[in-house]
């Protein structure tokens, strides 16, 4: 009996550690677009972005608020969220994926390796399936992911009015940049 | 002659005054949330429950028309976003959930003396409410409130 009490307890003290370290949370995490035509340079940064990472199954979710896109003009950041985010209707944009190579990680290891993400991207009330690359770094009890690609504004029916078309990219540059710490709670 | 001269100057007077508008309109700033006065003055538990309850109707009433939104609450944690800016993570007691806030460059300096604890009443620019983890209200553009 005594044994038996003795095994549950050490076998506890070995799964307890583990299981804090299930999930990886970042609360602010940059996101930013950058669109550059003859015209006009745009560029809005958003710093409120929250991204959960499961290591253990290769699941990662985004969520962020278009509200929270900051940009260097007023005028511009208006546009953005009442002409072509329309923000005040869909005022979140989310990604649901998974690591697709996640064998090819070794979060236990430091290090930084490439990945593949793979999942449904849902800007403007639109969802697509995309697939793209990125890094993951692990480094001590923190793991960094960025990643570059690009966003066409028509895939998630998002309408340019014909006075500012000439002023922006057909296909927007967006980077993440996460850094994730364990999640205690 | 007299009178086309006229029109000239009144054509070119709609022209001097359009493009001062649309500069000064292209040029606007964006609203200073740190020191405007709040439209709105509630606690954590009131935000989080207003969006929890129905978040298309906060939205419209606390986001929507860069709204100030003031709010009180007790520092939970304080962190810092890649960009440098402190961001106080507010909570209230019973409360499940928390309130967002990113300081501005200028009020991060500032806040440097605050501890987790703390009874704070912070200003700013409410964005929304996430929710990965927990009920998650965010505010951006934020100082501390005067007076």
């Amino acid at each position: 009996m005594k044994t038996a009490i003795y095994l549950t307890l050490l076998l506890v003290s070995i799964a307890a550690p583990m299981q804090g370290q299930d999930k990886f949370l970042c609360k602010n995490g940059h996101i930013w677009f950058y669109s550059e035509t003859p015209l006009e340079t745009i560029e809005a940064h958003n710093y409120t972005v929250a991204s959960v990472l499961t290591p253990a199954t290769g699941d990662v979710v985004f969520q962020l608020l278009i509200k929270s896109f900051k940009f260097e003009r007023a005028l511009m950041e208006e546009h953005f969220n009442e002409n072509f985010m329309e923000s005040a209707k869909f005022p979140k944009s989310d990604f649901k994926g998974k690591i697709v190579n996640l064998k090819e990680i070794d979060f236990s290891k430091n290090g930084s390796y490439k990945a593949v993400v793979e999942g449904d991207l849902t800007i403007h009330n639109r969802t697509n399936r995309i697939r793209q690359n990125g890094t993951i770094e692990v480094k001590g009890t923190a793991i960094l992911v960025k990643a570059k690609f690009d966003i066409a504004p028509k895939d998630y029916d998002i309408e340019i009015p014909s006075a500012v078309r000439d002023k922006i990219a057909k296909t927007v540059a967006v980077t993440v940049d996460m850094t994730y710490e364990p999640y205690r709670k | 002659m007299k009178k086309s001269r006229i029109v000239l100057l009144a054509g070119l007077s709609v022209i001097v005054v359009a493009v001062s508008v649309g500069l000064m309109m292209y040029f606007k700033p964006h609203k200073d949330f740190a020191t405007s006065t709040p439209d709105f003055e509630l606690t954590v538990g009131e935000l989080i429950s207003a969006f929890s309850m129905d978040e298309a109707a906060a939205t419209a009433r606390y986001v929507v028309d860069d709204k100030t939104v003031l709010v009180h609450g007790i520092v939970r944690e304080i962190d810092t976003d890649s960009f440098g800016n402190a961001v106080l993570v507010l909570e209230q007691d019973g409360v499940d959930g928390s309130v967002s806030c990113t300081l501005t460059p200028k009020e991060s300096a500032a806040s440097i003396g605050l501890r987790p604890g703390d009874p704070v009443r912070i200003q700013g620019q409410c964005t929304g409410m996430q929710g990965l983890i927990e009920p998650e209200v965010i505010m951006i553009r934020c100082a501390r409130a005067r007076g």
